[in-house]
C-alpha cells in the first residue's frame, strides 16, 4: 500500500479499527454486546465478500464453513478439553481443509451450478449435523460456558477478541484485494475466460479464494462459538447462508468496507424492527427493497462510483 | 520466433472445422490469413490457444509444442491472443488491464514490458487512469494488443484488429503492426478487410472448409488476384 491513495486506503481501514477500539469505551452495555457480535458476523460477510464480491462465484452453502469452525472449536473444546485457542485453531482449520475438499469439487462448476452445488453441499452439511445428534446435539446445540476460560465472559475481552479476529480478517482482505492476485481476481468475476487466455490458471485462483474465504467464515464461526459460549445447528441452515449474501449486497459487494457496514445496518434494522413487530422481516424485506432501488451498487459501492473511487 | 502448424484438426465436439491446416510463420513476419466466414479463420486460432476442446496435429511456437497444453499454460510458450471484439476488463483502467499482462509473468522484466507496450500505443499514456470500458473502440484495441505486448508475448494472433474501427483508426493499427515486425514480433492476422491484410502481411494464406487452399505473397497476388475472388469473393481490377 504505497504512494497517495494507497496510504489512504491504509488509514481508512486502520481508522475503522481506531474507531472500533474507541467504541467499547462509549458505548453502553447493550450496543457493546452488540457490537461484538456484529464485528464477528462481519468477519463472516468480509470472507464472503471475498467469493462473492471480489471472484463473482455466488455461494449458498457458506453456512457449512461457519458450521465447520463453530463445531471445530466446540466439539474440541466440549469433548478433548482444548483451551479456547488451540479450539479456535482447530476450528479454523476444519474450515480451511473443508473449504479446500469443497472447493477442488465444485469449481468443477460454474455460474448457477456453482450456486446449486454450494446449496447441496450446505444442506449436506446441515443434515449430517442434525443426523449425528448424538454428538452434535443437533438443533438444541450445546453452551460452552462452563468449559472456557472464565476471562471470556467478561464482557470487554469479547470485545476486544471479536475485535482482534475482525481486524486481522479484514486487514488480510483488504491488503488481499488490492494485491496482484486481488486483480486477478477482479479479472476472473470480470471475464475469466480472457484471464485464462493471459495464462492465469484461474481454477487454482478461485480454489485459493474460496480456501481463504471458508477459512474467514470459519474463523468467524469458532469465534461465535468461544465468544457467545453456543454451538448450535442452526447457525449451519440455509438462512446463515443467505444472511452473509444479503450483508454483502446490502454494504456493497466487491468493497472491503461494504459487508462490515451492510452486516451493521441489517444487524440493527433487525434488531430495531422486531422490537416493533414481530413480521419484522417484512420491513426488513421493505427497507432491503428500497435500498436496492437506490443504491444497487450497495452502499459502499454507490460511494466509491460517485464520490471516492480510490476505496478498494 | 516462428509459429509452426502441422496437419492441425480441430472443432467443437464432433464437428471437425480444421481439417489438417499447414502453415508456417517466419520469425519477425506477418501472416495474413483470409477466408469466408466460417472457413475457419477464429478456430484456427482458438485451436492454437487450446480452447477447442480436441484437437491433434501440431501447433510449434519457437521450439516449443503447444498442442495438448491448457489454455493457461500456452502463454508462458511467448503466444498471446488478441481475441475479435477485444475482450477486456471494462470495469479496470488502461493501467490495470496492462498489470494483468504484467502479472502474467512472460519473458523480460515486467518494466521493461510496460514500457515497450506504451511506447507502440503512446495514446494510451494519457488514458491510464481511465476505466477500459469508457474508451473509443479504436484505443480498447490498442489496449487489447498492448495488454498482450505485456506478457512478453513475441507471437500475436490477431483476430479482425479492424473491425469496427473507422479508416483513421485501422490505418494506426496497421502502422503499430508494421513497428511490430520491424521489432521482430511474429504476427498471424485474420481479417475480414482484405486491403489491411494486404497492406501489412508478408504473405496471405486463403482457408476454405477449414483447409489451407493458397499461400502466396501480396505481390503475386497483384499480378493475379483470382484467388480472392474464388475465396473471399472480392474481386479487383
Amino acid at each position: 500500500m504505497k504512494g497517495g491513495p494507497g496510504a489512504r486506503v491504509l488509514a481508512l481501514h486502520l481508522g475503522l479499527i481506531a474507531a472500533l477500539f474507541a467504541a467499547q469505551f462509549v458505548l453502553g452495555a447493550y450496543h457493546h454486546t452488540n457490537l461484538a457480535r456484529i464485528m464477528v458476523l462481519a468477519t463472516y460477510a468480509v470472507g464472503y465478500n471475498l467469493l462473492l464480491g471480489y471472484t463473482g462465484l455466488m455461494s449458498l452453502g457458506h453456512a457449512m464453513f461457519f458450521a465447520a469452525g463453530m463445531y471445530g472449536a466446540g466439539l474440541s473444546i466440549y469433548y478433548l478439553g482444548f483451551g479456547a485457542i488451540p479450539g479456535f485453531a482447530l476450528g479454523v482449520a476444519c474450515a480451511l481443509g473443508l473449504a479446500l475438499a469443497f472447493g477442488a469439487f465444485a469449481l468443477r462448476t460454474s455460474g448457477v451450478s456453482f450456486l446449486i452445488v454450494t446449496m447441496m453441499f450446505g444442506q449436506a452439511f446441515y443434515l449430517t449435523i442434525l443426523y449425528f445428534n448424538q454428538v452434535t446435539f443437533g438443533d438444541q446445540g450445546f453452551i460452552l460456558s462452563d468449559r472456557l476460560p472464565a476471562a471470556l465472559v467478561d464482557p470487554d475481552v469479547k470485545y476486544n477478541a471479536a475485535l482482534l479476529v475482525f481486524a486481522a480478517c479484514f486487514l488480510a482482505s483488504a491488503f488481499l484485494v488490492r494485491s496482484p492476485f486481488g486483480r486477478i481476481l477482479v479479472a476472473i468475476r470480470e471475464n475469466e475466460a480472457r484471464a485464462r487466455l493471459l495464462g492465469y490458471d484461474t481454477y487454482t485462483c478461485k480454489l485459493v479464494v474460496l480456501t481463504l474465504s471458508g477459512g474467514m467464515s470459519g474463523a468467524a464461526g469458532a469465534a461465535y462459538a468461544l465468544l457467545f459460549s453456543y454451538v448450535g445447528a442452526s447457525f449451519a441452515a440455509i438462512l446463515n447462508s443467505i444472511y452473509p449474501l444479503l450483508w454483502t449486497l446490502l454494504g456493497g459487494a466487491g468493497t472491503t468496507l461494504g459487508p462490515v457496514l451492510g452486516t451493521g445496518l441489517m444487524f440493527y434494522l433487525v434488531d430495531f424492527t422486531s422490537g416493533w413487530t414481530s413480521a419484522y422481516l417484512f420491513v426488513v424485506g421493505g427497507a432491503l427493497l428500497v435500498l436496492v432501488l437506490f443504491f444497487p451498487l450497495g452502499v459502499m459501492g454507490t460511494v466509491r462510483a460517485k464520490l471516492a473511487p480510490w476505496i478498494p | 520466433m516462428r509459429l509452426e502448424i502441422s496437419e492441425l484438426r480441430a472443432g467443437y465436439g464432433r464437428i471437425e472445422v480444421l481439417r489438417g491446416i499447414d502453415l508456417r510463420v517466419a520469425s519477425g513476419s506477418v501472416l495474413g490469413l483470409l477466408g469466408r466466414n466460417g472457413a475457419g479463420k477464429t478456430t484456427l486460432l482458438r485451436a492454437i490457444m487450446g480452447l477447442t476442446g480436441t484437437a491433434s496435429g501440431s501447433v510449434r511456437c519457437g521450439d516449443r509444442e503447444i498442442i495438448g497444453l491448457a489454455p493457461h499454460r500456452v502463454p508462458a510458450c511467448g503466444i498471446a491472443y488478441v481475441p475479435q471484439g477485444r475482450r477486456l476488463f471494462p470495469e479496470m483502467s488502461v493501467e490495470e488491464n496492462l498489470r494483468m499482462g504484467l502479472f502474467a509473468g512472460g519473458e523480460g522484466d515486467p518494466a521493461s514490458r510496460r514500457a515497450f507496450a506504451l511506447d507502440r500505443f503512446p495514446a494510451l499514456a494519457a488514458r491510464l487512469r481511465t476505466p477500459a470500458g469508457r474508451l473509443s473502440g479504436g484505443q480498447q484495441q490498442m489496449v487489447a494488443m498492448a495488454r498482450a505486448l505485456a506478457t512478453g508475448a513475441r507471437v500475436l494472433l490477431l483476430d479482425e484488429p479492424s473491425e469496427g474501427l473507422q479508416p483513421s483508426l485501422v490505418d494506426r493499427i496497421l502502422e503499430t503492426i508494421g513497428q511490430l515486425r520491424a521489432d521482430g514480433v511474429t504476427m498471424l492476422l485474420v481479417e475480414q478487410k482484405v486491403e489491411a491484410a494486404l497492406r501489412v502481411a508478408d504473405r496471405i494464406a486463403f482457408i476454405e472448409q477449414g483447409r489451407i487452399r493458397e499461400h502466396l505473397t501480396p505481390e503475386r497476388l497483384a499480378r493475379d488476384p483470382s484467388p480472392l475472388e474464388r475465396y473471399v469473393g472480392v474481386r479487383r481490377a
